[in-house]
Parts: C-alpha cells; sequence; structure tokens
C-alpha cells in the first residue's frame, strides 16, 4: 500500500508565514505558495534518512506535492550524498535513484515541471484536481491539462494520467 | 579588472578574527558583553556575544577545507589561514578559479543574525560597525577582487537604514539581513510589515542589493531528526537551507515589497535555483485564482516583479540550469559558499564546466560572472 503525505498537513508550523494583521487573502496565497518548501523538506528527509533504504518495497506518495521542486530535491540530495560520502554511512543507493523506484508526486497547473519530467521520472508522476479547494483547476481541467501537456508526446500523457495511477492503485 | 577566470562567486564567507570586536570596541565602557572567544569547560573555544556562548558545532564552519567535509576547528589554532587572511584568500581563490569573490560573514552569523539578536540595540549598532569597517579596512583594502557586503544592526528599523547608508558611504556594495528578523530579535517587526518601509526607501536609494542568506529564517525549516548521522545531517542541513528561501521569495512578493519598491533588488544567496521555476508557477497561480488583482491590488504578475527584481543563485545544478529561462537569465548569479561544507570548493573549475556544458557561451557568462557584475557595478 502507499503512503501518502498531503501537502503540508502536520507540518503546518513550518511556515514564514504573513505579517500579523494581513488579510485572509493574502495569508492562503503566501500558504498555498509556500508549501512546496515543506513538501521538498519532507522528501528530503526520506532520501536522506534512511527509511526507503530500510524499506525498500515502501512507496510514498506526495499529495497535492507540485513536481517543479522535483529537480532541486534530486539534485542537491545526490549533490549532498556524494559531497558527504553517505554511502559509506549505509545509504547505497543514490538518492534521485531512490526516488525514482519508490517516490510519487503529482501537478495540478504546472509546466516547467513537466518539461523536466525525463529527469523526474515519467512514471513518477500523477494528476489531481484538488477539487474543491480554492487552488483547484475546476472547472477548467481541460484547459489547465493543455497547457500543461505542450509538446508532451501523447503516450507519455498517457502515462501520466492513466497508467502510473493504475499500477499505484492496482485498478 | 580583466577576468581570469570568468567567474565571479556572490556568496562567500569571511571568518572573523578572534580579536576583532575585542580591538575595535571600549572595553571600559562594554566590558564582557563585547564578542569575543572564550574556551569553554570542554576546552573548545566558543564565541561569546553579550554575554551568550553561540552553541554551534565548530570554532568556524569551515567544512570545505576538511578531507571528510565535516571536520571543522574547535579550536583558533585549527582555523585555515585562507579564511580569515585575505591574502590567504586570494591563493585559495586563484587555486579554485575564481576571480571576485562577494563577502558574507561567519561569527557575526551567515546573514548578521548573532549581531542582530543583540539586546542592547547600542551594542548591536557598534557591533554591526566593528565587523563593516574591518571588512572594508582589512579585506576590500587587501584586494579589489573582494566585493564587500555590509551586515546590518536588524533590531530596529531606523538602526538598520542608519548603518545601511554609513556602510555605503565607506564602500559597501550590497547590504545583508535575516530573512525573519522578528524571530531572531523580538524587538524587530515582522518582515513583511510597512514598519520596514524607510528601510526599503533608504535601500532603493543607496542603489545596492540587499541579501537574505538561505537558512536565516528558522520557523521555516525542518528539525534536524537525532537520528541523523553528523554526515546526514551536515546533508540535510544543506538541503533544507534552500528550500527556505522560497519561502522567503514568495513572501517578499507577496507581502507587497517589491510591488511598492520597484528598485529594490533582493537576493537570495543560497537558494538554488532548481524550484524557481515552480515557485513563480506556484505564485502566478494563486495571484490567478485569488483575483489578487480586485483583492489586494496587485496589479502586476508575481513572476513579472520577480523578473524585474529578484536574484537567486545556483552551485551545485545541472538540471536546473535547463529551466533557467523560467527563472529568467538575468537573473541568476552562480556562488561557490566557501568554506562551508556545502562550497563547490576545491571543486568549482570541474563543477562548472560539468553543470554548464550545453550552455551557449552568451547565457554561461551571464550567469558566471555578467549578472554579477552588473548587480555589483564592479569595472570589467
Amino acid at each position: 500500500m502507499p503512503v501518502h503525505f498531503h501537502n503540508v498537513a502536520g507540518a503546518k508550523r513550518l511556515n514564514l508565514g504573513s505579517e500579523p494583521g494581513a488579510s485572509d487573502m493574502k495569508t492562503l496565497a503566501m500558504g498555498s505558495a509556500n508549501s512546496f518548501a515543506l513538501s521538498s523538506q519532507i522528501f528530503a528527509n526520506l532520501l536522506l534518512g534512511g527509511v526507503l533504504e530500510r524499506f525498500p518495497k515502501l512507496t510514498f506518495v506526495g499529495a497535492e506535492s507540485g513536481i517543479g521542486w522535483v529537480p532541486y530535491v534530486l539534485e542537491a540530495c545526490d549533490y549532498e550524498w556524494e559531497r558527504n560520502e553517505l554511502y559509506k554511512n549505509g545509504l547505497k543507493r543514490k538518492p534521485s535513484d531512490v526516488f525514482r523506484q519508490q517516490c510519487y508526486v503529482d501537478f495540478w497547473y504546472e509546466q516547467a515541471g513537466i518539461k523536466l519530467r525525463d529527469y523526474i521520472g515519467v512514471d513518477r508522476i500523477l494528476w489531481e484536481t484538488d477539487f474543491p479547494h480554492p487552488t483547484s483547476i475546476w472547472p477548467a481541467a481541460d484547459k489547465w491539462l493543455k497547457w500543461s501537456f505542450d509538446g508532451v508526446p501523447e503516450e507519455e500523457q498517457h502515462k501520466i494520467l492513466v497508467e502510473n495511477p493504475k499500477r499505484v492503485y492496482k485498478l | 579588472m580583466a577576468l581570469r577566470f570568468g567567474v565571479i562567486s556572490v556568496d562567500d564567507h569571511v571568518v572573523e578574527v578572534p580579536d576583532l570586536w575585542v580591538q575595535g570596541m571600549s572595553q571600559a565602557k562594554w566590558g564582557d558583553l563585547i564578542p569575543h572567544v572564550a574556551v569553554q569547560a570542554d576546552g573548545k573555544q566558543r564565541w561569546v556575544i553579550e554575554g551568550q556562548v553561540r552553541t554551534t558545532s565548530s570554532l568556524a564552519p569551515t567544512g570545505a577545507l576538511s578531507k571528510d567535509r565535516g571536520t571543522e576547528p574547535q579550536v583558533w589554532s585549527q582555523v585555515p589561514q585562507s579564511v580569515y587572511d585575505p591574502h590567504a584568500r586570494l591563493a585559495a581563490m586563484d587555486a579554485d578559479g575564481i576571480d571576485y569573490s562577494v563577502l558574507y560573514p561567519s561569527a557575526a552569523g551567515i546573514s548578521g543574525e548573532a549581531i542582530c539578536a543583540i539586546k542592547a540595540l547600542d551594542l548591536q549598532v557598534e557591533c554591526a560597525r566593528v565587523y563593516n569597517d574591518w571588512i572594508i579596512d582589512v579585506w576590500t583594502a587587501a584586494s579589489s577582487r573582494f566585493v564587500p557586503q555590509a551586515i546590518l544592526p536588524a533590531g530596529s528599523v531606523e538602526a538598520a537604514a542608519g548603518e545601511a547608508k554609513r556602510a555605503v558611504a565607506r564602500g559597501h556594495r550590497g547590504l545583508i539581513m535575516p530573512a525573519q528578523p522578528s524571530q531572531i530579535n523580538p524587538a524587530a517587526p515582522h518582515l513583511y510589515k510597512p514598519d520596514w518601509d524607510p528601510l526599503w526607501a533608504a535601500i532603493q536609494e543607496l542603489d545596492v542589493p540587499i541579501c537574505f542568506h538561505a537558512g536565516s529564517a528558522p520557523s521555516v525549516m525542518f528539525e534536524i531528526s537525532p537520528a541523523y548521522d553528523p554526515a546526514g545531517a551536515r546533508a540535510f542541513d544543506n538541503v533544507r537551507q534552500s528550500a527556505g528561501s522560497a519561502a522567503l521569495i514568495n513572501g517578499m512578493v507577496l507581502s507587497g515589497i517589491l510591488y511598492r519598491f520597484p528598485k529594490l533588488q533582493p537576493v537570495f544567496p543560497g537558494s538554488a535555483i532548481d524550484y524557481v521555476p515552480f515557485a513563480l508557477e506556484a505564485l502566478d497561480h494563486q495571484w490567478e485564482r485569488q483575483h489578487l488583482v480586485e483583492n489586494e491590488g496587485f496589479t502586476q504578475r508575481p513572476s513579472d516583479i520577480f523578473h524585474r527584481q529578484c536574484y537567486v543563485t545556483t552551485w551545485r545544478e545541472r538540471v536546473g540550469l535547463r529551466s533557467r529561462n523560467y527563472v529568467g537569465i538575468d537573473r541568476i548569479l552562480w556562488e561557490s559558499e566557501f568554506p562551508r561544507s556545502a562550497s563547490t570548493y576545491p571543486d568549482s573549475t570541474r563543477m562548472i564546466e560539468s553543470n554548464f556544458a550545453e550552455l551557449p557561451v552568451a547565457d554561461r557568462e551571464l550567469i558566471l560572472w555578467r549578472n554579477a557584475a552588473r548587480l555589483y557595478k564592479l569595472s570589467i
């Protein structure tokens, strides 16, 4: 069974926060845009902390994670893994390889992240609408999909929209 | 000065000499409150600031200079010369292929936070001045390859603005403050409150960048789990710091500061660039979805504000550079982060060759030195 971390429940304390007296609207926008700073630390902890090494068949899914920050986590963790020789301390696999074997992330409105899908791993990406939250692409999901998938071959679209979730949830 | 290597590092750290503040301040007036180095019960030396021992894991963060990138000096006799002596530093820069180095502190904190935390405001201001004068009198005097930046006494808006003006008049080319001063010193207002507007106005007038070093906003970083061994803890720490910058970039835009001060130039050293396209897409998405034009008066798209005013830095990224046009090719600076453990030292040349292999020369030059030369007004 996959384990899900829904953004950013359980880590709400970690926020720069809007200024005292800021409008709810501003606070909401700031919180939503901040949340990936937390996702990236959650996944960095999974990759460097050793849990995926100890449980090589465990799968983690970042729900409402976004995907554009993933290259950051993979490049930064690989760099630190190599520079600090963590392979000598029990982390045998490169963090980016571990991610591509055991983690999933999802998106709903991005384009820049989709352009780096080969690096993230096309097999690792899921799609969501986040209905009925304020950030949701409802009721224009088709428009946003078109935007995100601009230039993406149909075969890869099919993987992201159908084959990947089918595999994760054994549909 | 002609460039030898074509590389400007916009984020390196000096290490303050132990008698810096003791020499520069009145013993009669301040006594033991002056920042100084003292031997602790376990034989290790630590900085003591306003009577408080700093709980750092070493006397000076110089991991890049040790073989395992982790063993750091516990007493001053172990501190490598190249971190505190400008002439030895120039030799290290030559060996690593760096033309210019933009300077940040260490004992004063990566963003000056150890000084900002001083409760007595007059002591805080004087400590900032002594550091800032040392950078000009010792480092810039030794070589124009050092780009001097001043720390601000950010416990007070007025004091910070005063020191910014004084420091720039003395030759400083950039200003440094913690990303969230109110978390460092309860006397400071929240960074996003309009109380700071006099400082932003002063800095905009001075026409120098304001720099918020990664890792200087404690509340946005996960705690380091005690389950990590020292090498793992170091690795996670270096990853989490950059992630925190993402929150600050959002905040600087959505607080309205950059809308009100269109010529303010914030730099986010240690930020990394991989996640910036996502940060900008997230900002634009919320701006559009929440109708922030009507609801908050934010008439311009957040990514346009970023592209007009902000600077981010890269050092360990290759894939991130593929997204350089989303980030903005004129918004990216390169850094080495010498002598901290995350630094590219002593492999800067090899890493640049590897990370920039696919970039056209024009893009490469912008990121490696042209953007920095423009921002810091270097005559090259």
